[in-house]
């Protein structure tokens, strides 16, 4: 009871709080002697070059940025005059008779359920209609990585940025370690978000939604995750070499379901994939794995892109 | 259906699942994987482009159940596959030629990325030439930015990473410039299928709706593809993307990565637009225009360029020119020899490039001091000012030596690397235009295209640049070659090359002679597939 008491009168003369103990900031320690380095460098290198453009008499080389600056907001004025010049001559937005409506989305709107068996067109049209553009913009998301990992990822020869990478890995240098809120809150969260990720990609072809909503929830989730637990715990969940293999089979796998779908398409075959009932999970043939592979690439992509902006590796 | 319609498609999606496969591969094998699917690729291209010749005919293909306007579509005529077969055979050869310096030039963790970027920029270009739709064009045109954006900077030095940079800025003001001009195209057509579009703007130029929102169409997508290909104002990024990449790098970007963006002009012109229009609109004067200053200034600059590869980059910046100016004709003659011009371009300029490479492994070598290896890692930018050529902020490769391209190194290279000297002098006599190579026989058919126009000043004008950019490349050109051949006080140590670079740099030759002796047919093929996109 007079512990009670104690803690209560600490409590209300704002001696005590609940969250002293329960949260801890780090601050991320920048070599800000390097950056001043840098910076004092550029500005020595920008003063030299003028000094001797002033001294070869080069008018336009000294002015340079002025001249640079004008010319580019009066190009950038003139393109946009351009463009607003050409939109008032453009059909009115939403007008019936516009050329856009025509026999296309007509027949997205009225056959899409029975031919792609999605209740959600959109899903319809981007996995089955016009499923090869949806190819190459998941192509380009797997390139976009490609070169997110090539530039930041630390390579084999770098033994200083490894050091440093050791010293993430062991949670010493970012990750708070006993923040209790942040722990606590995440342990609630995480399954919910983790589940509501899962439901957005399964119903993709059902509701809105698909791969790229739903792998984008999922991908949060995990960084919330490696935010509250560090680099150890996460690796449990997800590492380099797993998320290597996801993207590598989903990847893998869209291109050969796909190859397989244009294949029977164009030649005139029978695929032999139930399109099942519409509204039920297991329906419309190929959308739903479609939506799990782009989920589970989304997921990763985006786990992978913090992760390497964080410490260089996954 | 007979089944090789299908080789197109095939060949894309190999290209992709080629990529796709690397990325869990370490460095060697993802070499072997990228040199067979570029192989398979090569031989459906050339079954293909045999298939259409024969039959002398040329097929749609649906990418899906469902017929075009809904779904997607891929066409393939003569045109096309003869694009496809030349492009992936240059890839093929690039990759065996170029696997040596892929090696040294990039981390031993990442060697497999370089092989993810070129499947993925085989399959673009692919997609690029034979797609039948304008969205489709630009998902694969972004692929393609990507790609090349990615073999700028694998290299990670400083100098590569800006120059990265700047090529990223360039060529995203040209995607968003082309993905505006399809959307107006959209707005005022409702289609995205060349052939429906085309319907489309016959119908509006009949009744004469909307002309100003289709003028600025085609303006926006032609200024859009040629910032992406390079054209003069807009060359900035081409000297130095090319010089700071390292060769295999180079010798892509310069050879297929523009080029996909000009046989996407051209088709648009063709089978999108539609020749009386854009004839209609004086756009292709200023092509024309545009395309003649190339041609002199590209030269002019590389006359005064004291970096082999910043002169070649220039020369490029020239030939671009050729290419742009033949599109400015807008004959149908003009548009053949403009291809047949693309295909030496990108056979010749790889080959220089690869070339450059073995010539400046004899040069000698800048070695960095022990204090200046300590400052480096102390304070990359120390070494910007210093060496001038590679600065090592990123990571610490090459650092111990590096091969140097300076005009003033080179001198006497010619016997010390007798082989990657005497395929420079192929090169430069291929890009000059001497009889016998490419490059005469593509000059010979831009000064027929010139003589078939109708006005005098076109024909004038041509022939006038013509010779004088001829006069000026015969000047820097052959500057180089007469100091490869010098004597110099360097130790002769002859320098032996390995087995797949002499094998890829012969057959490189072997196909520039092909070019020019039997440019006869290949023209005929092209004016045939031109005369079938209209």
């Amino acid at each position: 009871m007079k512990k009670i008491n104690e803690k209560f009168n600490k409590w209300l003369n704002g001696e005590s709080s609940p969250d002293i103990g329960a949260y801890e900031v780090n601050h991320k320690p920048v070599s800000l002697e390097r950056k001043e380095r840098y910076i004092a460098k550029t500005e020595e290198i920008k003063v030299q070059a003028r000094a001797e453009a002033n001294a070869r008499k080069d008018v336009a080389f000294a002015h340079f940025g002025k001249i640079y600056t004008v010319v580019s907001v009066l190009a950038c004025l003139s393109l946009l005059a351009v463009l607003l010049y050409t939109i008032s001559f453009l059909p009115e937005v939403g007008a019936p008779g516009n050329p856009a409506n025509n026999e296309v989305p007509e027949r997205y709107i009225e056959k899409g359920l029975e031919e792609t068996g999605a209740v959600n067109i959109v899903a319809g049209m981007i996995l089955d209609y016009r499923a090869f553009d949806t190819f190459g913009e998941s192509c380009v998301l797997f390139i976009a990585s490609g070169c997110v990992f090539i530039m930041l990822k630390i390579g084999e020869n770098d033994e200083e940025k490894k050091r440093r990478l050791r010293e993430i890995e062991r949670d010493h240098r970012f990750e708070p370690r006993k923040d209790t809120i942040l722990r606590n809150i995440t342990r609630v969260l995480f399954p919910m978000i983790m589940i509501f990720g899962i439901y957005v990609v399964l119903n993709g072809h059902i509701s809105p939604g698909g791969g790229f909503s739903g792998g984008a929830i999922m991908g949060a989730g995990l960084i919330l995750y490696l935010s509250a637990f560090g680099y150890q715990e996460t690796h449990k969940i997800i590492n380099e070499k797993r998320v290597k293999w996801i993207t590598f089979v989903s990847l893998t796998f869209y291109c050969l379901a796909k190859s397989y779908s244009f294949f029977t398409g164009a030649n005139h075959l029978e695929s032999g994939i139930p399109k099942g009932t519409p509204g039920a999970i297991l329906s419309s043939g190929l959308i739903l794995p479609l939506n799990i592979c782009v989920g589970l690439i989304v997921a990763c992509t985006m786990y992978a892109f913090y992760s390497l902006f964080r410490k260089g590796s996954v | 259906m007979e089944f090789i319609k299908n080789f197109p498609f095939f060949s894309i999606m190999v290209a992709m699942l080629g990529a796709v496969v690397c990325s869990v591969l370490k460095g060697r094998a993802a070499k072997y994987v990228s040199f067979f699917a570029t192989g398979v690729i090569f031989l459906l291209s050339l079954s293909t482009l045999v298939y259409t010749c024969v039959t002398e005919s040329s097929f749609v293909y649906w990418m899906g159940h469902f017929p075009a306007p809904w779904g997607n579509e891929i066409r393939a005529g003569q045109t096309e596959c003869m694009t496809a077969t030349a492009f992936s055979f240059i890839i093929l050869l690039i990759i065996v030629g170029g696997a040596r310096y892929t090696e040294r030039a990039t981390d031993r963790s990442k060697q497999n990325y370089f092989y993810i970027l070129t499947g993925l920029l085989t399959g673009a270009l692919l997609a690029l030439v034979y797609t039948n739709d304008l969205f489709t064009a630009y998902v694969f045109i972004e692929i393609n930015t990507i790609a090349a954006c990615g073999f700028i900077m694998i290299r990670r030095t400083g100098k590569s990473i800006a120059s990265a940079i700047q090529y990223m800025t360039m060529s995203l003001l040209g995607s968003g410039l082309v993905l505006i001009g399809i959307t107006l195209l959209y707005t005022i057509t409702g289609h995205l299928l060349m052939e429906n579009i085309h319907d489309s703007i016959k119908a509006l130029g009949a009744s004469g709706e909307y002309r100003v929102p289709l003028l600025v169409v085609i303006g926006l997508i032609t200024v859009g593809l040629a910032i992406k290909s390079g054209l003069y104002p807009f060359h900035m990024w081409i000297p130095d993307a090319y010089s700071h990449s390292f060769p295999t790098s180079s010798a892509l970007l310069s050879g297929l990565a523009s080029k996909g963006y000009i046989f996407l002009l051209i088709k648009i012109y063709y089978r999108v637009i539609g020749v009386d229009s854009i004839l209609g609109s004086h756009v292709l004067t200023i092509v024309f225009i545009c395309g003649l200053i190339a041609m002199l200034m590209g030269s002019v600059h590389a006359l005064g360029q004291n970096d082999i590869r910043r002169m070649c980059a220039f020369c490029s910046v020239s030939h671009i020119g050729y290419i742009f100016m033949c599109i400015g004709l807008g004959t149908e003659a003009g548009m053949s020899a403009a291809l047949l011009h693309l295909y030496m371009h990108a056979f010749t300029k790889p080959m220089l490039f690869l070339a450059m490479a073995g010539i400046a492994s004899v040069s000698p070598k800048h070695e960095l001091s022990a204090e200046q290896k300590e400052e480096a890692k102390k304070d990359p930018l120390s070494l910007e000012s210093q060496s001038g050529e590679g600065v090592f902020t990123a990571t610490t490769i090459e650092l111990d030596a590096f091969d140097s391209y300076k005009y003033k190194d080179i001198k006497g290279a010619g016997k010390r690397n007798p082989f990657a000297a005497f395929t420079f002098l192929v090169g430069s006599f291929s890009m000059v235009g001497i009889p016998l190579f490419a490059g005469f026989s593509s000059k010979l058919y831009i000064a027929m295209a010139a003589t078939g126009t109708e006005s005098g000043i076109k024909f004038w004008a041509v022939m006038l640049t013509l010779a004088l950019s001829t006069i000026l490349m015969v000047g820097y050109f052959f500057r180089v070659v007469i100091r490869l051949y010098q004597d110099s006080d360097l130790a002769l140590v002859e320098k032996r090359n390995r087995p797949e670079y002499i094998f890829s740099l012969s057959l490189f030759i072997a196909a520039n002679v092909f070019i020019g002796l039997f440019s006869g047919y290949i023209i005929q093929i092209l004016e045939s597939g031109i005369k079938m996109f209209g």
